[in-house]
């Protein structure tokens, strides 16, 4: 094997691959569902819109609502049809694509780590789509997507301690500025400031404090860069060395991004989620990640077992199937959200092609369309609990009456508004803003007579 | 790996590392740190004011434009955050109104340190349809 080619070739844990699928699809169903979706009004309001890329512009309308809450409500449904398996590759790139079209769309969402997802989501269709059954065996598996995960990961820190090496960051100013710093003493100290206080007790400068906070920082950032470069190789080719550096990778990942989300430093939605379990699934020993494996093969074979028991002939998967498409569309309608009926057919429509792919080999895609057909059910329990049964649809339509108010569009406004009141949280309720575009309103409308 | 395949990945791994490289290398817009994984860079927590102004051929004043009112939150932080093809695309935007011979927007920030920056000063031309100055 040549040089070039040993960190695509090398193999490694299954296990790995395993979690990888699972956990990448199911953090980005719950973060396109749970989180992206509220702020999807913003798009189209006032006909204004640039996206990432001057060709975008030119080739595409402005996105709409509409079209836009329809690419994540469907995009969420792939991530965590896939997370359940069967994941086939073309349906894992198509995915990748729809999620990377939805951020490229527009500069409203210039998050990084959504270019970061990505590039992951690229990367997972050449995952091997690993079974629980194979992922608690010691059998190591190939595959390039694993091993460019990590060279991704280890690009994104190594800059990522680039930008921190800059004079502003490396004197702790910019830190101090993320963590709402105040001054020893005063009445809200900031989120470091207690370390701070404990630091300077014992005789070190605030300077000195804060210029340690940071470099401190930048050497998290390129511990973790080498623990990433490292990783793909641990598997097959065991080295204390490598296992000592890799593992420091990983525990100065969990330490940074748990801190971080521990006291709320960077507030970026799902972010340090992602990057905490890519650290225990890529930087962590093996043996870590298949004891959970071994209990869902033992579910897995359970469940099927008596599926097959139960089953009345082999048309039972096709037709759970075919009844899923039909139930995926009519719940569609159910869901308060603009584009959810759109994309409940679209996907309804993908699940009939999904399972016209099945029935082009019966007996092979037997168990796999029993797979399809659990994971479209579920998918749309859980889609339909995300989008009906969470704070999501309030949070939706407040955003957007609230940046209508603010434009001056106060007929909008308040209807929107009133949507929004007809799914509000207990103690959330926005009626005293209601009554207080009615009382302008009807101002306006005094002036307009006189 | 087939040789065609081993190509491409190692490509891939050059554009990943050229496209934020080019950040430091070649681009000369401070303010787009987009792809080039700087998040919470001092950049990024710059703090700037802006003002928009629609300027007609031989007027004597300048108007103010209440930007709130014909902008979303949303891209009123990217052009306080400077970004490039957001302030063409809003300058170019006010030639739609009536008698508007030019767009000008104007930016004014301070570091996190507290330190002002110059300020920077964009104006388009409707007529050539172009930015005639940034900063």
């Amino acid at each position: 094997m040549s040089m070039l080619e040993r960190p695509w070739s090398t193999p490694y844990h299954p296990a790995r691959a395993f979690w990888l699928l699972r956990v990448l699809y199911l953090l980005l169903a719950a973060d396109l569902w749970l989180d992206m979706t509220e702020h999807g009004g913003r798009y189209g309001i006032g006909g204004f819109n640039v996206a990432h890329f001057a060709l975008l512009d030119a080739w595409l309308p402005v996105p709409s609502a509409e079209g836009y809450m329809a690419l994540l409500i469907a995009s969420g449904f792939v991530a965590f049809t896939l997370a359940l398996g069967p994941a086939p590759r073309w349906l894992r790139g198509t995915l990748a694509a729809t999620y990377t079209l939805a951020w490229m769309l527009s500069l409203h969402d210039s998050y990084q780590h959504h270019y970061l997802i990505s590039w992951l989501l690229a990367w997972a269709a050449a995952v091997p789509d690993v079974r629980a059954e194979q992922a608690k065996s010691d059998v190591l598996v190939r595959g390039w997507g694993i091993p460019m995960t990590c060279i991704t990961s280890a690009i994104v820190y190594f800059f990522t301690g680039i930008a921190k090496s800059e004079p502003e960051w490396r004197s702790g100013q910019v830190l101090r500025a993320i963590t709402h710093s105040t001054p020893t003493g005063a009445p809200h100290p900031g989120k470091f400031d207690l370390a701070r206080d404990a630091l300077v007790q014992l005789g070190l400068t605030d300077a000195l404090v804060w210029q340690g906070f940071a470099l401190a920082t930048i050497a998290l950032q390129w511990t973790i860069a080498l623990g990433y470069l490292l990783a793909s190789e641990r598997d097959a080719r065991p080295a204390p060395w490598r296992a000592a550096l890799v593992s420091l990778g990983g525990l100065a990942a969990l330490s940074f991004h748990g801190l971080a989300e521990l006291f709320s430093v960077f507030e970026i939605g799902l972010f340090s989620f992602y990057m905490l379990l890519l650290a225990l699934i890529l930087l962590a020993p093996s043996r870590a990640l298949t004891p959970l494996p071994r209990a869902v093969a033992w579910l897995s074979a359970r469940w099927a077992g008596r599926a097959s028991s139960s089953a009345s002939g082999h048309g039972a998967p096709w037709l759970l199937q075919l009844a899923s498409a039909g139930v995926l569309a009519a719940v569609g309608y159910t869901i308060p959200l603009p584009g959810a009926r759109a994309a409940a057919w679209g996907l309804a429509a993908l699940t009939l092609c999904r399972l016209a792919i099945a029935l082009r080999s019966p007996h092979a895609g037997r168990h796999r369309a029993e797979r399809t057909a659990l994971g479209t059910a579920l998918a749309t329990m859980f889609m339909w609990l995300a989008l009906t049964q969470t704070s999501v649809p309030f949070d939706y339509y407040r955003r957007t009456a609230g940046e209508l108010q603010r434009m001056g569009q106060l007929e909008r406004a308040l209807s929107t508004y009133r949507l929004a009141e007809r799914y509000a949280p207990r103690g959330r309720s926005r009626a005293a803003t209601i009554r207080e575009i009615q009382r302008a309103l009807h101002r306006d409308a005094q002036h307009r007579r006189l | 790996v087939r040789d065609r395949v081993l190509r491409w990945l190692w490509l891939l791994v050059v554009l990943q590392v050229a496209v934020p490289a080019s950040y430091y290398l070649l681009r000369d817009d401070r303010d787009d740190e987009r792809f080039a994984w700087r998040m919470f860079s001092s950049v990024r927590l710059t703090r700037c004011a802006i003002a928009a102004f629609d300027e007609a051929d031989g007027a004597p004043r300048r108007v103010a434009v209440d930007l709130p009112k014909v902008l979303h939150a949303g891209w009123l932080r990217s052009l306080e955050r400077g970004r490039a093809r957001v302030i063409e695309h809003f300058l170019a935007s006010r030639c739609r109104a009536p008698q508007v011979a030019y767009g000008v927007l104007e930016r004014r920030c301070q570091t996190p340190s507290g330190k002002a920056l110059p300020p920077a000063s964009y104006r388009y031309d409707c007529r050539r349809r172009a930015l005639e100055s940034a900063p």
